[in-house]
């Protein structure tokens, strides 16, 4: 079994071609993709301060107060899940990880390669919500994945559906695979 | 098919994430340099989904699909972005493509 570090390296490499235009992907490379980012997270090396909408809401025995720093994931479910109610009401932390893991790894999602504003090379994985849509949820669910750090940025539901991937910011896109 | 009390959870849903979000932006700013690359690149995608929003907003507005006191909230959300143009101007932020007027 190759080295994590060596199977990301060659992940990126494959995505980085396809960016260019350089090779269509085999159905194996793109699982390998989909396996690799299945097991990518938020960025947890720094704690951000709590958003604004996120003060009162109850965590983990408190109620959150300004300034208030945790981690990134816990920022997201907090502000999508809880407060936005992008996902089902009720939806724990571990099952918000587990929707996300399931959206990645689902051959139904769709896959889309992007230079995105000064960010580099980004893979947009789009399925429809389904069971995951919440009361302020939408038809379509995204997980944005950054080539460059190899984490996960964000992940929420598109008023806009598809059309959210046309908004101005996004260039060299290309679809690995579209959803279905 | 929606029913009008699930329109209107919807609009007060998107509402109050967009006045937070634009409540926030002062900090958002102030922390911009410091921030990882990771948390900015999270923010720029999800305010390009908070202007899909407002911009929705702007259509359940012009439409009369709001209650009065959503339509009362609506126009102190347009204020709050006016004043906090500037900073989505800094930011290099996209705008939304709003006409309904105050």
């Amino acid at each position: 079994m190759a080295p994590a570090d060596e199977t990301s390296a060659n992940v990126n490499r494959i995505i980085l071609e396809a960016v260019r235009g350089k090779q269509l992907l085999a159905a194996d490379e793109l699982w390998e993709i989909q396996e690799h980012v299945a097991n990518a997270w938020y960025n947890l090396s720094r704690e951000q301060r709590i958003p604004g909408e996120l003060v009162g809401t109850p965590w983990r025995g408190r109620v959150l107060q300004p300034n208030d720093m945790l981690p990134t994931d816990v920022v997201h479910y907090l502000k999508h899940v809880v407060v936005r109610q992008e996902w089902p009401l009720g939806m724990t932390f571990g099952g918000y990880r587990e929707s996300l893991r399931g959206v990645i790894c689902d051959p139904a999602s769709g896959l889309m390669t992007s230079i995105y504003r000064d960010k580099g090379c980004h893979l947009s994985i789009v399925r429809r919500s389904g069971e995951l849509q919440g009361p302020g949820g939408y038809e379509w669910l995204l997980v944005e994945y950054r080539v460059s750090t190899g984490n996960i940025a964000t992940a929420f539901q598109l008023e806009d559906g598809l059309g959210y991937l046309d908004r101005p910011g996004r260039r060299e896109k290309r679809w690995l695979r579209r959803p279905r | 098919m929606a029913t009008q009390a699930t329109i209107n959870e919807r609009i007060d849903l998107k509402l109050s994430a967009i006045a937070a979000e634009i409540d926030n932006l002062p900090a958002i700013e102030e922390d911009w340099p410091h921030m990882l690359d990771d948390h900015q690149a999270a923010f720029l995608l999800e305010w390009d989904e908070l202007v899909t929003r407002m911009e929705s907003l702007d259509s359940a507005a012009r439409s009369y699909q709001m209650t009065a006191t959503q339509q009362a909230h609506y126009r102190d959300l347009l204020h709050k972005l006016a004043e906090a143009m500037p900073i989505v101007v800094r930011l290099g932020l996209s705008r939304p493509q709003i006409t309904h007027t105050l």
